[in-house]
C-alpha cells in the first residue's frame, strides 16, 4: 500500500485498514500520523515475509509483482458472494507431512454422530492419537509408540511435531470418556523424511569431500540421537483468520 | 562442439518458465494479466532474440527450458494474444511520450530510447515473425536441437501435499504431458516437478507417462539412503529407472544470492523503481489500472545504485559488468571441476543449474544477455560445454541407483512454503473436491454431450484450484486477495457443476459461459481422474 493511495481514503476507511494491520491509533494522532503507522507496519510485515522466504520462492514470487501494493483488492465483481463453508460436518482425518518433522493434522466429526455418542455416553473428549509404526503399512501390532494431543471441538487442524526422523506415523481421532474410547477415524500413514546425509560408519574420505563440495556438511549423527522429544511443541492455529 | 565425454565439465542450464492460468475476458483491463504480458515483452521474447543471435553468430548452443502447460495454453490463447498486443500498443504509445518527456535529460532519453526500441521490436516479432504464438519460436529451436523442451504438472499443483491422493498425481502429469503435445507437437522426455516437490513414489507416475528424468533439489537427492558417490555432479536414477539431476547450489547462489548474486550488482537496473509510481498520476494514467491505482509500467530509469539516492541506469556500464559476471561464473565452475576431479574422473562434472525463466529480463533486466554471453563463452571454452539432462542420459545411460528424500526447493526445503497458517485452510477444501470428482467418475464412466461437458469442466476447475501458485502467494503476501478469490473461485464452480450433475440440470448458458472462461486444456477426459 503505497502512502499516496493511502491518502486517497477516507477517515473511516484509514481507521478501519489501522485497526486491520494492528496499529493502535493515539487520540492526538492526526491523519498522516496515523497513515505513517501503517506505512511502517506494512514495510515491516513485508520485510518479515520476505525474511522468511528463501531464494528460490523469492525470485518466484517476484514474478507477481505487479504493483507494490500487497494487499490490494481492486474488489473484481464475482457473479456470486464467495463463502466456503467451514467444514463439510462428516468423519475425515487426513496427515500432511510439513517438513522432516512436522505434520499437519485436519480432522471433522459429524454432528449427528457425535451428538449420538454424547447420548450414549455422556461427556466426550476428543483426542487425537499420534501413532508411530514400525513401517509404512498399519496394523495394530506395528504401532511401536504413540500419544495424544486433547483438542477442543471446534478445533479442525492443528500441527504436531513428530518425534523421530525416518518413521511411519498416522493419526486417529478418537472420543473418550472415562471408560471407553470410540476411534472415529484414522488416518493416512506419513513417514517423516531425513534431514541429513545419510553417512555410512565406512564412509571413505571421498564421500565426506563429494558432499561437502556438494554444499554439505559433514555432522557427527552420534550427537543427534539425543534430539528426539516424544511430546508436542504447542502451536496452536486456533483463532487464525482463513 | 566438444563432444560430452571429452569435456572437463559440463553445464546444464535449465530454465523453468511458469505462470499461473489468468485469463479474465470479463474485465476490460485486469491487474494480473500482467504476468504473462510482462514475462512475454522482458523474458520470452528477449530470449528468442538471443537464440536467434546465436544462430546468426554460428554458436551452437543446448538449453532446457521447461514451460508449464498453464503458461503454454496461455501463450497460444488468441485471446490473450490479442490482450497481449494492446498491452504492446499502449507501451509503443508510452514509449514515443517517454522520448519527448526525456529529450533534455540525456541519461533518461538513452533509456527511453531503450524501452522504445524494445517495444517496437517485441511489436514486430510478435506480429511479423511468430504469428501471434512465441511457442513456435521455441519449437524451432527444439527443432534444430539447440533447445530441450519439457513440461511440468498440469497447473503446477504441489504435488507432496496430494500424495494421498494418486488420482490427482496422474491427472496432473497426465493433462500436462496431452497440454505439451498439443502445444508443441512432440512428446515431453521430461518433466519439472513443480516447486522441486518430490515425495517418495513420484517416480512411478513418471515412468507411467513416460517421462524420463527430473529435476530435484540437491538434498532431495544427497540425503537419499545412499549417498550419492559423484554427489550433485552428476544425476542419480531412482529404482524405476527415472533420472534425476539435483541442483548444484554453488552455481545457483552465484545469481540469486540476494547479496553477493549478480543481480544485486548496484550497475544493474533496479527493479522497483518505476514511472508508474514516480510520475503524476495525470501522466502515468492510461497506462496503469483504473481508478489511479499504480502499477508497475516497466519503464524504469534507474540503477540499483546501493543505497537511497538512486543514480541513473548506463546501459554501457551494465553490459561490461555483464561479462564480468560471465567471467567469474565460468571461473566458479572451472574451479569447483577442479576440485571434483580429485574424487572422480570416469565422467565430467555436471552442473545441473535450473532457475525461474522469468529472473531472466524480468526481475534482472540483464538477464537475457548474461545468458547470452554466457552460451558464448562456453561455446568458446575449452573445459566445459553444454549439455542437456537427455544429452546425458543419452551418453551416460546408468546412474548410481538411489531412494531419494521428500524435498522441495522452498524455504527449508520441504513443503512450509504451501503449508502454514497463511494458507492451510485450502487444503480441506481442495480435498473435498478431488474426493468428488473422483466420486464423478465413478458415478458417470461413460457419458456425453452435455453431462460430459460439465464433467470435463469439473476436472479443469479442480486441476486450476491445485496450482502452487495461490498458496504461495497467500504466504509471500502479493496480491493475496486475488489468490484467495482464485481458489474460491475454482472450488465454488466445481460445487456448483456438482450439484447441478446431481440433480440433473446443468446450466448450459452458465457452463459455457465458464467453459470460455477457463478454457485451457481443451482436449481433457475427466476420466482422468479415475480411482486407481
Amino acid at each position: 500500500m503505497t502512502k499516496e493511495r493511502l491518502e486517497l481514503l477516507s477517515d473511516d476507511v484509514i481507521k478501519s485498514l489501522a485497526k486491520k494491520v494492528g496499529v493502535r491509533i493515539k487520540l492526538d494522532w492526526d491523519r498522516c500520523q496515523i497513515i505513517n503507522s501503517i506505512i511502517d507496519v506494512m514495510d515491516e510485515d513485508r520485510e518479515e515475509k520476505e525474511s522468511l522466504l528463501n531464494l528460490a520462492v523469492s525470485i518466484e514470487s517476484k514474478k507477481y509483482a505487479v504493483t507494490i501494493d500487497e494487499e490490494l483488492d481492486l474488489s473484481y465483481d464475482f457473479d456470486e458472494e464467495m463463502v466456503l463453508p467451514d467444514r463439510y460436518n462428516e468423519n475425515m482425518v487426513k496427515f500432511l507431512l510439513r517438513d522432516n518433522t512436522w505434520g499437519f493434522i485436519l480432522w471433522d466429526i459429524n454432528d449427528a454422530q457425535y451428538q449420538n455418542y454424547v447420548n450414549q455416553f455422556g461427556e466426550l473428549n476428543i483426542i487425537l492419537r499420534v501413532n508411530e509404526l514400525k513401517n509404512g503399512i498399519f496394523s495394530k501390532e506395528s504401532i511401536i509408540d504413540f500419544f495424544d494431543i486433547e483438542v477442543e471441538k471446534k478445533e479442525r487442524r492443528r500441527y504436531v511435531n513428530l518425534p523421530h526422523e525416518e518413521s511411519y506415523y498416522f493419526v486417529e481421532v478418537i472420543l473418550s470418556t472415562e471408560f471407553k474410547e470410540i476411534t472415529i477415524n484414522r488416518s493416512n500413514v506419513v513417514k517423516t523424511s531425513r534431514d541429513h546425509v545419510n553417512y555410512a560408519l565406512n564412509d571413505n574420505g571421498k564421500i565426506k569431500s563429494i558432499v561437502e563440495l556438494s554444499g554439505f556438511e559433514f555432522k557427527d549423527l552420534s550427537k543427534r540421537r539425543g534430539r528426539n522429544f516424544n511430546r508436542i511443541l504447542p502451536f496452536d492455529t486456533i483463532g487464525e483468520d482463513e | 562442439m566438444k563432444a560430452i565425454q571429452d569435456s572437463k565439465g559440463l553445464l546444464s542450464f535449465i530454465l523453468h518458465a511458469h505462470l499461473p492460468f489468468v485469463r479474465h475476458p470479463e474485465y476490460e483491463k485486469f491487474l494480473e494479466e500482467k504476468w504473462l504480458f510482462e514475462a512475454i515483452s522482458e523474458t520470452y521474447l528477449p530470449l528468442l532474440r538471443t537464440f536467434k543471435k546465436l544462430e546468426n553468430d554460428g554458436i551452437d548452443f543446448k538449453l532446457t527450458i521447461s514451460f508449464s502447460p498453464t503458461l503454454t495454453e496461455m501463450l497460444v490463447d488468441p485471446f490473450l494474444q490479442d490482450r497481449y498486443l494492446d498491452h504492446l500498443k499502449s507501451l509503443i504509445e508510452l514509449s514515443e511520450k517517454e522520448l519527448i518527456r526525456t529529450k533534455d535529460s540525456p541519461e533518461e532519453f538513452v533509456m527511453a530510447t531503450l524501452y522504445h526500441d524494445l517495444y517496437k521490436t517485441n511489436y514486430e516479432d510478435y506480429t511479423e515473425i511468430y504469428n501471434k504464438d512465441i511457442t513456435q519460436g521455441f519449437k524451432y529451436y527444439f527443432n534444430k536441437g539447440n533447445l530441450l523442451l519439457i513440461t511440468s504438472a498440469a497447473t503446477h499443483a504441489f504435488l507432496p501435499h496430494f500424495s494421498n491422493y494418486p488420482e490427482v498425481i496422474r491427472a496432473q502429469i497426465i493433462t500436462a504431458v496431452d497440454s505439451f503435445r498439443r502445444v508443441f507437437s512432440i512428446r515431453p522426455e521430461g518433466i519439472w516437478l513443480p516447486e522441486c516437490g518430490y515425495f517418495p513414489g513420484l517416480e512411478s507416475f513418471l515412468k507411467e507417462a513416460d517421462l524420463k528424468f527430473f529435476i530435484s533439489s540437491a538434498h532431495g537427492v544427497m540425503y537419499a539412503d545412499d549417498i550419492p558417490e559423484k554427489g550433485v555432479f552428476a544425476p542419480v536414477q531412482c529404482k524405476n529407472g527415472v533420472t534425476v539431476f539435483p541442483r548444484e547450489k554453488e552455481s545457483c547462489k552465484d545469481i540469486w544470492s540476494p547479496v553477493d548474486g549478480y543481480p544485486g550488482d548496484i550497475v544493474y537496473r533496479e527493479f522497483y523503481r518505476d514511472i508508474g509510481f514516480d510520475l503524476p498520476i495525470e501522466y502515468v494514467r492510461p497506462y496503469i489500472q483504473p481508478d489511479d491505482v499504480r502499477v508497475n509500467t516497466g519503464f524504469k530509469y534507474y540503477a540499483i545504485s546501493g543505497s537511497e539516492e538512486k543514480n541513473y541506469y548506463k546501459p554501457k556500464t551494465a553490459e561490461k559488468k555483464i561479462d564480468e559476471h560471465v567471467g567469474n561464473f565460468l571461473y566458479n565452475r572451472e574451479n569447483m571441476i577442479k576440485k571434483v576431479e580429485t574424487i572422480f574422473t570416469d565422467r565430467p562434472v555436471l552442473f545441473t543449474c535450473p532457475y525461474d525463466a522469468e529472473l531472466f529480463g524480468h526481475w534482472w533486466f540483464e538477464g537475457p544477455k548474461f545468458i547470452e554471453k554466457l552460451l558464448v563463452a562456453v561455446d568458446k571454452s575449452e573445459n566445459i560445454t553444454f549439455c542437456t539432462p537427455m544429452d546425458y542420459i543419452n551418453t551416460f545411460p546408468e546412474n548410481q541407483s538411489v531412494n531419494l528424500n521428500y524435498s522441495s526447493w522452498g524455504d527449508e526445503g520441504y513443503g512450509q512454503v504451501w503449508l502454514d497458517g497463511s494458507n492451510d485452510w485450502i487444503y480441506r477444501h481442495l480435498f473435498k473436491i478431488i474426493e468428488m470428482m473422483i466420486e464423478l467418475t465413478e458415478r458417470y464412466p461413460d457419458v456425453t454431450g452435455l453431462k460430459r461437458r460439465a464433467l470435463d469442466q469439473a476436472a479443469r476447475e479442480v486441476l486450476l484450484a491445485l496450482a502452487s501458485d495461490w498458496p504461495l502467494i497467500m504466504k509471500s503476501g502479493t496480491t493475496v486477495p486475488y489468490a484467495i478469490k482464485r481458489v474460491k473461485t475454482h472450488i465454488l464452480n466445481f460445487h456448483k457443476i456438482y450439484d447441478s450433475l446431481c440433480e440433473n440440470l446443468v446450466k448450459t448458458e452458465w457452463l459455457t459461459k465458464l467453459e470460455k472462461k477457463n478454457n485451457l486444456f481443451k482436449d481433457i477426459n475427466y476420466l482422468v481422474f479415475q480411482k486407481i
